[in-house]
């Protein structure tokens, strides 16, 4: 029985070399070309939509929050995502921004009956920190039906705006509407909204610090393919300047990879409590 | 009996289940992956340079007009509305090409452009070519002006309850744009320094761009030891420095270890002339190299070997470790 496969074994490896031969016998003479038609490159976040931040409690002293775009596993397909498949080696860019981590507390009444008038928007956080903590302020000073009636508003900054007539809703500044519903206001209403904002670049050494982790490549290698360094993240206006996420140089970077985002926020003493939020924009090119 | 059914109808389960994980890993691959991709239609090919397959590479005199066509692909299994947009280009500190927000003001390239969509609607892995148009200013400077055009979801992120951070996504097709004439390309070094990070040496070039077209240094580190001996020579991260711009460039010197050094950075920009600039530094204690997982794997393997090979020749000539 053992010889009997043996052999069967040794003729199987002679047929199937001998007809190998013959194939490359008759191969040589076939032109054998492939056209590869370039792809793009994309980038997506679908499994790092949002980074939460741990939470901490309203406090006297200065603390810091983390959080993670994508997760702390940094060997998975979990976080920003980027392929390149255009197959021409022009080498790519990463960068981040983000915005201030802001907050809009609920309106209170501060004087009158109407509890008819809301706050909504982003604040943009552009008034920086503010002890006690900022807010909105509007003041109806002649009284009416909504359309009517005349309201004067100040901005965290205390800065005043006279004379405005009311609507459904007015654009005061900063990311901030105020809402009339319809009703009659009286002279001397007065409503309120707290704000409050954990900035991007608190001063030169606090704020938000983003550290990209290392680099995992799906598929494709990571030769040429760096992440960019911890940063305080930097800028004057409401979204900030960018900052490298991570780098593909000329011909590297083919394939797909994917980086996670540290996030380390300093959180100042005597905020507002609530739900604060930011956005962060990545953008490959 | 019994227990080689249990056996038998076990391993059925185990079967079963590792095909339903297969089956579910890759349904979650499928999902995971693919995104919005841009790159200039075929029709801005030019087959003597392929980054033109990549980016918008042109050049325009003042007051010249290009019409031009890009093209938008959803690579994902889902419908998506989409948004379009020019916009100026920057770089980093660390000198990586960063298109500008939508809400920056656009004063270089992304206001010459025009486009007569801002949205767009794709269907799964559709592509849509979408034209645009550049007017280069008659008052447009001479030398390199970067840009480009932004395609992203239209659909804003949901911010999960508590305090948190909502992530967006874009992707762009880099514009290069020269306007021709009187072309200066100068580059001054102007700082050369270090910094310990996690346990590795940092160097930190600081370049500043006194021209007026983009510069992509090259060069290289040389660390000596007190003895002038060549310790490690490493290449300088790969960056742009746009005109009249200034740079701060990280490279790190990955195989870290302590002692007393000297590092001369040498820089090149396609002239003659190398800017070189040299810096002593004293590491006290290093990040320990950790073996990379080739390494590790390949020792593995080879104790692995050894052992199999060793148990081979046992068998075969009855060797015993016997005492005495």
């Amino acid at each position: 029985m053992k010889k009997i496969l043996i052999l069967t074994l040794i003729f199987g490896l002679i047929g199937l070399f001998g007809s190998l031969g013959i194939q490359v016998a008759r191969a040589v003479t076939t032109d054998l070309d492939v056209t590869m038609t370039a792809g793009s490159l994309s980038i997506s976040n679908s499994t790092a939509t949002t980074a939460s931040y741990t939470g901490k409690t309203v406090s006297t002293a200065e603390q810091t929050d983390t959080a993670t775009i994508g997760d702390a596993t940094h060997t998975n397909t979990t976080g920003i995502e980027v392929t390149d498949l255009r197959g021409t080696g022009a080498g790519w860019s990463t960068v981040m921004t983000v915005t201030n981590l802001t907050t809009l507390a609920t309106q209170k009444t501060l004087a009158g009956s109407n509890n008819t008038v809301t706050f909504t928007g982003t604040y943009d956080g552009l008034d920086g920190v503010i002890d006690p903590n900022g807010t909105f302020k509007v003041e109806i000073t002649t009284g009416g039906a909504v359309g009517t009636a005349v309201f004067k508003w100040w901005d965290p900054a205390g800065n005043l705006t006279s004379t405005v007539t009311t609507a459904a809703s007015v654009v005061l500044s900063n990311g901030i509407t105020v809402n009339f519903d319809a009703t009659t206001y009286a002279v001397d209403d007065s409503w309120s909204a707290g704000v409050d904002v954990f900035p991007y670049n608190y001063n030169t050494t606090k704020g938000l610090t983003a550290t990209p982790s290392v680099i995992y490549a799906n598929s494709g290698v990571t030769t040429g393919v760096t992440a960019g360094s911890a940063e305080l993240m930097a800028g004057t206006g409401a979204t900030s300047d960018a900052k490298t996420v991570m780098t593909a140089t000329v011909n590297n970077g083919f394939g797909d990879y994917f980086i996670d985002m540290g996030l380390s926020q300093t959180i100042h003493p005597n905020s507002l409590s609530g739900s604060y939020t930011s956005t962060a924009t990545i953008t490959v090119s | 009996m019994h227990k080689f059914m249990l056996l038998k109808k076990r391993i059925k389960i185990l079967l079963v289940g590792l095909l339903g994980f297969f089956a579910l890993a890759g349904f979650c691959c499928a999902i995971s992956y693919g995104g919005l991709g841009i790159y200039p239609n075929e029709r801005e090919w030019d087959e003597k340079n392929s980054l033109t397959k990549s980016w918008f590479i042109y050049t325009l005199k003042p007051g010249e007009v290009e019409e031009a066509k890009v093209n938008v692909v959803n690579q994902s299994d889902q419908s998506v509305e989409v948004k379009i947009y020019p916009v100026d280009a920057v770089t980093t500190k660390d000198g990586a090409f960063a298109p500008q927000s939508e809400d920056r003001e656009k004063v270089d390239v992304g206001a010459w452009i025009t486009m007569p969509v801002s949205e767009l609607s794709l269907k799964p892995n559709e592509t849509k070519a979408v034209d645009f148009t550049i007017k280069v200013p008659e008052n447009a400077e001479v030398g390199d002006h970067m840009g480009a055009i932004i395609v992203q979801s239209k659909e804003a992120p949901e911010a999960e309850k508590g305090t948190a951070m909502k992530v967006a996504s874009r992707v762009g097709a880099r514009i290069y744009l020269t306007v021709p004439g009187e072309i200066i390309k100068e580059l001054e070094f102007k700082d050369f320094n270090w910094k310990m990070e996690e346990g590795q040496v940092v160097f930190y070039l600081t370049l500043a761009n006194g021209g007026n077209v983009r510069i992509s240094p090259k060069g290289e580190i040389e660390i000596k030891d007190e003895s002038e001996n060549a310790v490690d020579k490493i290449k300088i991260t790969e960056r742009e420095v746009f005109p009249k711009d200034t740079i701060v460039l990280p490279t790190k010197w990955e195989k870290t270890i302590v002692g007393k050094f000297t590092a001369l950075a040498t820089v090149n920009y396609g002239t003659e002339k190398n800017l070189i600039k040299k810096l002593s530094f004293e590491v006290k204690s290093a990040q320990k190299q950790q073996k990379t997982f080739p390494e590790a794997g390949l020792i593995v393997g080879g104790i692995i070997i050894l052992l199999i090979i060793f148990f081979v020749i046992r068998k075969k000539f009855g060797f015993k470790l016997v005492r005495k």
